[in-house]
Formats: C-alpha cells, structure tokens, sequence
C-alpha cells in the first residue's frame, strides 16, 4: 500500500497529523491498533479553566468523521511490527500481513502507564487509571462500586472525580508508598507544594486559593503544620497526604486496601497499619512515553524525565535524527492533549514540506505557524502533567543543537535543513 | 439475563445516556452472557462483576484487566480456542466463546527437553 505519510497510533496526536497531512494534500495511512481511532483522548472528561466540560470521545468522534471525509486511509485493529528506512512499514492485522511504502513516517505512539507495585496489586479489581476511564467513559460500565485512588497527581485526582460522576463511593485518593529507599518524595510539604502546581485544575477552591499561597515557602512551611487530620478534600473527595497505600488484599478479587500513617517527614509510622473495604483499587503511576518503535527504527533517544522518560531527540519540527521519521504526541513527551494535537499538526506540516520538497520560504512559513501553535497549546493546557516541561523541552532542544553540531548529516530533511539555516 | 444489571452506566450527569448499540450473545467459560456488539470482551465481562480472567504468575493467583488499553498483557484470555487474546482489546461478537485459559501459559523454552519446556503459549 502507498501513501505519502504513514501514521502509526490514531490518538489525538495522530489523528491531528492525519487531518493536518490530508490538508496539505498528501496521502495518508493511519494504522492504530484498537479497533476504533481515538486512542486516550476518548476516556478523557474534565471540566476545562472555562468550566466547559472537555469530552474526550465526542471529539474523537469528530476528528474520526473529519478523517474519513478527508479521505484519510485508517488501518484499525493493526500492529506495526517493522519500520525499515525508505520507508517501509510492517503492519499486521488480523492474519494478513501488509506493508505501507511512504517517504515520511510519523510516530504517535503515546505512552503507556506505569505500574504501581504493591503488594496485591494483580489482584482483580485494581486497574491503572486508564482502564477505569476506558470502562466510565468508553464502554460506560462501573469497574467497582467503592473505590480508593493511589497516587497523588493529576491523572489520579481527575479519575477520582470521573468514578464520582459516575455514581461510584470514591473513600480517598492516596500517595503509595514507595517500595525501596529512591522512592518519590512523600513528605507533606512536597505533596502539597505538588497539588499547589496543578493547582490551575482547580479542584476546590481551597486548593486554588493554596496554589497561590503555597508558592510562599513560609506560609507553606505553617500550612503542613496545620495541616487537618483528615486531609483535605477535592469534590468531597478526601485527599490524605498522611497516609500511603502499603498493600491490597483479598481472596479472589480486591476486598480491601493497607493503608499506614505517615509522619509530616513521610515516613510510615510502626504500627499504624488500617485497613480500608473497596471493591476498586485506580492506581495512578505516572505516564512513560512509549518509545520502543522510533528506538528500533533508530532514532537517538534522550533522558528527560521532565518528560516522562526516554523520548527521542527531536528538532523543532519534530523531526528525529532518522531522515524520514517523526514524531508527535506524548511520545514526545508527557504533556497535555492539547499540545499532543497541536505537535500532530506540526509533524504533518515538516512532513509535507519533506514530502512535497517545499521550498525554504514555503517551509519555513508554514513551520513557524505550526511552531507558535504548540507554544500557544502549551501555554493554555488544562492540565500539566509534569511540573518541569520547559526544562524538559529545553534539554531536548540543547540536545539537538549538539547533535547537529558534531552530525550534520542527521538533518538531511527539508525541515531539518529549514531550521539548521535559521540556527534553531 | 440482562446486559450486566447495575454496573451498567444508564445515566451520566454529563455523559447522558450510552449510545444505541446491538446486543449480542456469548459465552464465558460456558456461561452464556450478553454483551454489544463491538465492545471489548473484559468490558463486556466487566459489566456482568466478572473481573478474574485468568490465573497465572507465582502461585497461580487470579489476575484481571489492568491497564485497559492493551499495553500490559494482563488481561489475555482463550477467544474461540485461539489463546493469548488481550480481552481489553478484542470485540465481542455474537456466538463468541471465551475462557480462562486453563494452564499458567509459559513460553516453550528451551525447545526441547527439560523441565521448562512443560506448558506452552498454546497450552491447550
């Protein structure tokens, strides 16, 4: 099969591409491997800075229906399982084998979850964060009745709103604690400046008003000290940052969840273990850009872990250090959907520019534009999900200039050579 | 037999009511079930309060969906005698036969002879 682009993963990120490509009219395939396009974006519900509610499967819909009127090639239910330069992409699906020849290949693989290791955690009935979205607002099937969220972080708290819109008892959202010595951080002072960031979801008011007053250290400092016994709370919801989750039990399926005190330091107290009854567990760990096709297509990878993780190094185009090959979307890097899909579009517009042989002025217009996009989607995320994301993004960017420094022969795209020219 | 009583979402404040969509019929482990056409086989099972889709791992322990959106493996279970399915992923379709798979799976190596070569991915 031939087509100009060929995107694998139809998340948001990829969908945008595929939509932004079909614009500049190229011939684009998308190969997604469930058996709808839309990827994460269709579990996704929140209330927006606006109050607007952000329903994740309506615009997925859209986008889906946009493609197809587009005449954008989607390959569902099929894996890639072989990237070879030039390019030619391996896709099974079902039992047939087929292969996509393009010149340019975009990777929106997304992330993936990481695992939250308890003890009990492979019990039935504990679920990473995205299943219980997939059941809530996907398939619109309660996974349990009375639930607890480990993790303390954006994806943890957004889920724990969801389960309650959706009629289950959410008891609490609590840290887990960490299994070995290079644990994350649980003292109170760190949760709490950690909830003050994210803060701009605003769960409560009490928690908008701290995001304020918690940048001042001194006031942070007094509110650990008064910190209320019972923790604070977001929709009702009660967030203890003095206890951690140790452990889950149960004879067939998750009947109840461990639970030790921590001191204001974080460390757990002896003999403090509770037990709280939940029939669901939602553990929330955090996010890791799913990197393992551009590696074995052989792109160079970088450490951010503002980002995520290992995500590869990238150009400001989104072009990666192998000619050809794109990327977009947390695979970039974990961010918000809104900057996934806005670097979708950036990546179809390099990719047409390469495919289309644009000149530099032609290039270096329609880059810029898609450039200040992402920039603008940054800047307006509803949700950050790491607090370092410009560091992150300025790392990947030193990395960059490094590697074209010392190989110049990596930015043979019209893109790389757009923005080699402009010093980027 | 209805389409998995009350762990069903009829209503949502914000969501509405589900799309319309076709109910089928198929089977767990013998048990005959319903389902819509088109929905992830764990989500349909989901939606009946059955969440152990397999045995394995040390001890043999029950294990279920995980990560919902078929990165982790978990969630693999036996769909019409082909085994290994990932049934967070895999549509349920009228007549459909699922089972726990009823062996812990191992992958047969090394290839011939020795102990850990008892019990393969095709275990049945």
């Amino acid at each position: 099969m031939r087509a100009d682009v060929c995107i694998v993963g139809g998340g948001p990120a990829g969908m945008s591409a595929a939509l932004e490509a079909a614009r500049y009219g190229l011939r684009v395939v998308v190969v997604e491997e469930s058996m709808r396009l839309g990827g994460r974006l269709r579990g996704q519900l929140h209330q927006r800075r606006d109050a607007s509610w952000w329903k994740g499967g309506q615009i997925a819909d859209r986008l889906a229906a946009e493609l197809d009127g587009a005449g954008v090639r989607a390959l569902v239910g099929a894996s890639v399982w072989d990237m070879r330069p030039g390019w030619h992409v391996g896709v099974v699906r079902g039992d047939h084998l087929l292969s996509v020849e393009a010149p340019a290949v975009i990777v929106s693989t997304g992330a993936a979850q990481n695992p939250v290791p308890l003890p009990g955690w492979t019990l039935p009935g504990v679920m990473l964060v995205g299943a219980v979205q997939e059941a809530l607002h996907v398939h619109r099937v309660r996974p349990g009745s009375r639930a607890l969220v480990v993790g303390v972080d954006p994806l943890g708290l957004i889920t724990a709103r969801q389960m309650q819109l959706a009629g289950i008892d959410v008891v609490g959202v609590v840290p887990a604690l960490p299994l070995g010595a290079d644990g994350p951080r649980l003292d109170r002072l760190h949760l709490m400046e950690r909830l003050a960031f994210w803060g701009h979801m605003a769960p409560t008011p009490l928690l908008r008003a701290g995001s304020r007053l918690l940048r001042n250290r001194a006031f942070a400092r007094a509110a650990v000290r008064l910190y209320p016994r019972n923790g604070l709370k977001a929709w009702g919801i009660p967030i203890w940052l003095g206890r951690a989750a140790a452990g889950f039990e149960g004879a067939r399926e998750v009947e109840r969840a461990l639970l030790v005190e921590l001191d204001p330091e974080g460390r757990p107290v002896p003999g403090s273990t509770s037990t709280v009854a939940v029939d669901l567990v939602c553990l929330s760990g955090g996010l890791s850009p799913l990197v393992e096709l551009a590696a074995a297509a052989g792109c160079r990878l970088c450490y951010a872990p503002e980002l995520g993780g290992w995500v590869p190094l990238t150009g400001p185009d989104l072009q990666t250090t192998v000619p050809g090959l794109f990327v977009a979307g947390s695979v970039t890097g974990v961010e918000g959907v809104g900057v996934a899909m806005a670097q979708g579009r950036l990546a179809a517009a390099a990719a047409a520019v390469l495919v289309q042989k644009m000149d530099s002025q032609g290039a270096s217009d329609i880059l810029d534009r898609a450039r200040e996009e992402v920039e603008k989607a940054r800047r307006e995320a509803d949700i950050q999900f790491h607090p370092g994301i410009d560091k992150g993004r300025g790392r990947i960017a030193r990395r960059w200039a490094e590697e074209q420094s010392t190989a110049p022969q990596a930015s043979e795209t019209a893109a790389g050579n757009a923005n080699v020219r402009k010093g980027a | 037999m209805g389409d998995g009583g009350d762990t069903r979402i009829t209503a949502h404040p914000v969501l509405g009511p589900p799309p319309e969509r076709r109910r089928i019929t198929f089977s767990f482990d013998g048990q005959v079930l319903t389902g819509y056409e088109g929905e992830p086989v764990a989500f349909a099972l989901l939606a009946h309060g059955i969440r152990c889709l397999r045995h394995g791992g040390t001890g043999g322990g029950a294990r279920g969906l995980l990560c919902g959106v078929g990165h982790c493996m978990e969630c693999r279970v036996t769909v019409d005698g082909v085994p290994n399915q990932r049934a967070c992923l895999i549509p349920v379709r009228d007549g459909m036969r699922v089972e726990r798979p009823d062996t812990v799976a191992r992958p047969s190596w090394p290839p011939s002879g020795g102990r850990e070569s008892e019990g393969s991915l095709h275990a049945r």
